[in-house]
């Protein structure tokens, strides 16, 4: 029924768990018993075959961003510059009214030369400018909003991930007991929750109705951000408790179950019975021989669901008013904001491909198969 | 190909009797039930088993896929999985070092877990499955020792390990190595050097052989036959390869559909088997040592477990069945050198009885017997 | 597999779900109109500053005075046709794609498992965000073709595995060798084995399709005249019902949105079941009972066993 994958020393389920892509080509795949030699050059082989990938895809990606506004519907450069002078009361530089025409089309030059000026433009890390805020960069306004999302989705993701992997393993270790009874169906649901949905009722029950927390922004606005005062942090978090605790209830519950399945399926590989029958201390079977081996994919899985990690906080932060960019994306999607909307989901795209990259470096480092020389 | 045969069989049958006789028992199995349990209903895979083992005994199980050899050794050790459990019976052990006899099959866990590999270790069929491929080897041979001997330090360890190692001819220095670094050869006799690490009164090993090739196959049963005789500790041998265990065992026991059929010393099923199920056996594999012959499958296959007949199990495919033999379960009885479960070796029926059964058959099964009984004597 | 698949409890909860999302999409604008005698567009102005749930409006009414179940009604056919305009778009791509590429074999294979391994590495949220915002107002069935056109991907991979293994099988041999078109043996011959891994996906295109246009109608994206889940979320927040406390309005959509979901894990849940059978639920059930009652009739002797030593 699954698809014929490589079947490892990490057992069958390894190839469920991991991501798609990489057990058809996972470094160890096909290679039962690799030399020192030639198992390194695996492990390198596979991430140049993988960087390549995510070359493509983010030039893919900057193809249909630089397409797209091209056969969208009405001219969105006059449009656009329009917008503009209305809202500055002059009309852009020539020089900016020749950029804008090559991010959004221009009739009167070829497509290929204005690809070129995009291109270049791009590499420089040139956004170009927002509409709605000209003349500000693009990147100007990214660069504002990003620490604030970063932190949300790394904190949040890396909460998630080490209690549902905890859990996870201790459900897995005993499944069936009624610890797993109650709490496997329950991340069933929290999984289920959609996390902009969520947030709205925590918004609503914790900061409109009862007033325990705020219901927008970063820190306290009366203070200026200061790395040195220790207000600021102290306001930090408590504005972003409420996203943090929903971000991580929606998350949870996949390493949860990943880290279950793992966990049930290793337990009964030969190496962990033979772990039991050396009379082991059951902790250290448990953690050395059991989890240890389980915890793999969900490493690789970390990284890996940082893109999606991202794409859930840009939907929280909307309902709790954050200054990342997910607000920063809204703002933009309102006020038909090409150049932030692209230059946001660019950003976005470009640091999924990141963090896979960082992913599949991560198996590699994990994996001795791959990476041991003697 | 020719290959040498084990020193072992230089003891003659009467010596090994002797032998077994004067040792005291290690293990007295009684009444020991497995069931597989599935959403089709419960599946018994070991039936009402009975057996003794001597100190210092090598004893054979052999049997086809699906006999329930592999999940009687499993739970000998107490290492069943989902969905297997023992359902009843006792497995006494009467460890060496005079302590009191226990019932390993009524121990918890926790109460089982000191007797581990210091009294009972395993040996697995597939090396490479059993050794964790992440943790360095040394790593997995010292923790068992520091384990079950807590005053040791971790060098001390390290150098009982690479004598394990050494002992098979592993060099030490492969400590440091992940299992996948070595070939399966040296996997599987590291996993035999690792079973070794507390000196156990008994080891069981799961056709530890198989997913070897013959050469390396005759040079890890030599190591087990050499450490055997140097350490004295007992094993229980389960293979589908009878004529293996007829070079390597002291006594033999023959599993069909989750029972012993036939018990009995490696030379008396040899020259003199007793079940037509033994004997069919003996003919799918014949010895290495012995003149090239033709050779005969077994016709029909297993039976299937959740569904057995109402007599013998193996009735439908024996040549000699009778017609009670499609109706009562031949109960396991003693025989000369041995105990048998067939009605017309058992003794169960009287002489008469027995040849009210004959004629009623369509085989030609009482002058079939002894012919085959004696053709290799 | 199909059937086994089918007899699974979870499975079965899961399927029961989406059936009963669908059969409301289908009746319930019909139900809103000639029972309760209302349209989303409908204002009740005796209710103008939204109502909590009464005899009259079952769920409440909006901050414009609009009935929330009639809202739900229409919406839940938006959403759901979403759902399964693009599941069916999906499962297209996916199996004429993984089905060419794994039967195929040689460049063309290689250049359509490269093309879903670029599709397959999308984010796929970025992407979809960015084509359907570029166009305005997009109605539903530009919002389904993007999301269908998106997310193959994953069920391509599998689908090319499996066909490359039906491929070397000998049946298909002995078809390709009489002569039997390559469309034919794969429509008629490969696909019914194909059966239990497409099933699922489906159900969980599905899903993915129905939260994918609620997250989008939730951030402004799609047409407003619409009614659908994401956008009511989308209205209710907007139009201050989280200050106001109009709980009525936002509650119902993203309580269906968390049922589809659900529904999505519980078949997900049953497939695993089936693939790895250590997983099965009924398994550990019925361990537990026999080892429990195996436990009973063991336990004088075990308590002798311990007195005696």
């Amino acid at each position: 029924m699954t698809e014929p994958a490589p079947i490892d020393a990490l057992g069958s389920a390894a190839s469920t768990q991991r991501p798609a892509e990489a057990s058809d080509d996972g470094p160890t795949s096909g290679r039962r018993r690799p030399t020192a030699r030639s198992s390194r050059l695996a492990g390198l082989v596979y991430l140049r075959q993988r960087l390549t990938m995510y070359l493509i895809v983010a030039f893919a990606s900057v193809l249909v961003n630089f397409i797209l506004p091209r056969f969208m519907p009405g001219d969105p450069a006059t449009q656009m510059i329009r917008d503009i002078t209305n809202r500055t009361g002059a009309p852009p530089s020539g020089y900016q009214t020749r950029m804008i025409k090559a991010r959004y089309g221009d009739p009167e030059r070829p497509v290929l030369l204005q690809f070129w000026d995009y291109i270049s433009r791009l590499v420089q890390g040139d956004l170009g400018q927002s509409s709605q805020y000209y003349p500000i960069p693009v990147t100007e306004l990214i660069g504002r909003a990003l620490p604030w999302t970063l932190y949300l989705a790394i904190v949040s993701t890396i909460l998630g991930w080490m209690i549902g992997t905890y859990l996870g393993a201790r459900l897995g270790w005993r499944p069936g007991r009624r610890l797993d009874a109650i709490l496997t169906p329950v991340s069933m649901f929290f999984s289920s929750i959609p996390a902009f949905w969520l947030g709205l009722l925590i918004v609503w029950y914790l900061a409109y109705s009862n007033g325990w927390f705020p219901n927008q922004g970063a820190y306290n606005n009366s203070l200026e951000i200061d790395f040195s005062d220790p207000d600021f942090y102290l306001s930090a978090l408590y504005h972003g408790a409420l996203p943090l605790v929903t971000l991580i209830i929606v998350g949870f519950a996949r390493w949860l179950f990943s880290m279950r399945n793992m966990m049930i399926t290793t337990v009964n590989e030969d190496y962990v019975q033979l772990a039991r029958a050396k009379g082991l201390p059951e902790n250290r079977i448990r953690n050395r021989y059991a989890a240890r081996n389980a915890l793999l994919p969900n490493f690789t899985g970390l990284a890996q669901s940082m893109g999606g990690a991202l794409t859930a906080v840009i939907l929280a932060e909307t309902v709790f008013i954050y200054p990342g960019i997910g607000s920063l994306l809204t703002g933009a999607q309102a006020a038909r904001d090409y150049p932030v909307m692209q230059g946001v989901m660019l950003m976005v795209i470009f640091a999924s491909l990141l963090f896979n990259f960082i992913a599949d470096s991560v198996y590699v480092l994990l994996d001795p198969r791959t990476r041991e020389v003697t | 190909m020719t290959l040498t045969t084990v020193p072992k069989n230089l003891e003659t049958e009467s010596e090994i009797i002797e032998r077994l006789e004067n040792s005291s028992t290690l293990l007295d199995v009684r009444g020991l039930c497995v069931d597989y349990v599935t959403e089709a209903g419960n599946i018994r895979a070991c039936d009402d088993i009975n057996l003794t083992l001597k100190r210092g005994e090598i004893l054979g199980v052999a049997g086809e896929s699906a006999s329930g050899k592999s999940t009687l050794l499993n739970a000998l050790g107490r290492l069943q999985r989902m969905p297997a459990a023992t359902s009843a019976g006792e497995i006494r052990f009467h460890p060496t070092d005079g302590t009191e006899s226990l019932d390993l099959a009524a121990l918890t866990e926790d109460e089982l877990r000191p007797y581990r590999w210091t009294k009972i270790s395993v040996v697995m069929q597939s090396a490479m499955a059993s050794l964790n491929p992440v943790i360095r080897l040394g790593e997995q041979f010292t923790d068992v020792i520091r384990t079950h001997d807590p005053r040791l330090t971790q060098e001390q360890a390290r150098d009982q390990a690479a004598d394990l190692l050494t002992m098979v001819g592993i060099s030490a220095d492969r400590l440091t190595a992940f299992p996948f670094q070595l070939s399966g050869g040296m996997q599987q006799r590291a996993l035999i050097a690792l079973s070794l690490a507390c000196d156990p009164d008994l080891v069981l090993m799961d056709e530890p052989t198989t997913a070897v090739d013959v050469v390396m196959q005759r040079q890890i049963l030599d190591q087990v036959l050499a450490a055997q005789e140097r350490l004295g500790f007992a094993v229980v041998f389960v293979t589908h390869d009878l004529s293996l265990l007829l070079e390597i065992s002291d006594r033999i026991a023959i599993m069909y559909g989750g029972k012993i059929v036939e018990i009995g010393t490696a030379a008396r099923l040899h020259d003199s088997a007793k079940h037509p199920y033994t004997r069919a056996l003996r003919r799918a594999f014949p010895p290495l040592s012995e003149p090239v012959r033709r050779l005969s499958g077994i016709s029909g296959s297993p039976p299937d477990l959740l569904d057995l007949p109402p007599g013998c199990a193996f009735a439908p495919r024996c040549e000699s069945a009778m017609a009670i033999c499609h109706q009562r379960v031949p109960e396991l009885r003693d025989v000369p050198d041995g105990r048998s479960a067939c009605f017309l070796s058992n003794g169960e029926l009287s002489e008469s009885e027995l040849t009210q059964q004959l004629p009623a058959t369509s085989n030609p099964g009482p002058s079939s017997r002894p012919a085959e009984g004696g053709d290799h004597q | 597999m199909l059937t086994r698949f089918l007899l699974i409890g979870k499975v079965q909860i899961g399927l029961a779900i989406i059936g009963l999302f669908t059969l409301t999409a289908i009746l319930g604008p019909w139900f809103s109109r000639n029972v309760l005698e209302m349209t989303p567009q409908q204002v009740d102005y005796l209710h103008l500053n939204g109502g909590p749930p009464d005899s009259t409006h079952w769920l409440g009414t909006t901050s414009q005075g609009q009935d929330v179940l009639s809202w739900m009604l229409y919406g839940t056919r938006t959403s759901m046709l979403v759902g399964f305009a693009s599941a069916v778009i999906g499962t297209f791509l996916t199996i004429v794609i993984g089905a060419w590429a794994g039967f195929a074999g040689g460049l063309i294979d290689r250049f359509l498992n490269g093309t879903i391994l670029v599709f397959g590495n999308f984010p796929t949220f970025a992407l979809l965000f960015i084509v359907a915002a570029a166009f305005q107002n997009a109605n539903w069935v530009l919002v389904s073709i993007v999301i269908g056109g998106i997310e193959w991907a994953g069920g391509a991979r599998q689908i090319r595995a499996q066909t490359m293994s039906l491929r070397g099988r000998d049946f298909t041999t002995a078809l390709r060798t009489v002569g039997e078109s390559r469309a034919r043996i794969i429509l008629v011959e490969v696909m019914p084995h194909l059966l239990g891994v497409i099933s699922p996906m489906f159900l969980g295109l599905i899903a993915a399709g129905v939260n994918q246009q609620a997250a989008l109608a939730f951030l402004g994206i799609g047409n407003p005249s619409e009614p659908s889940w994401g956008l009511m979320i989308n209205w209710a927040m907007t139009q201050n019902a989280l200050f106001r406390g109009l709980w009525w309005w936002f509650i119902p959509p993203g309580l269906a949105l968390c049922l589809i979901g659900f529904a999505t894990t519980m078949v997900n849940f049953g497939l695993d079941e089936i693939t790895n059978p250590t997983l099965s639920s009924k398994r550990m059930k019925l361990m537990r009972i026999f080892l429990r009652d195996k436990a009973r009739p063991a336990s004088p002797t075990r308590q002798k066993e311990m007195a005696t030593r």
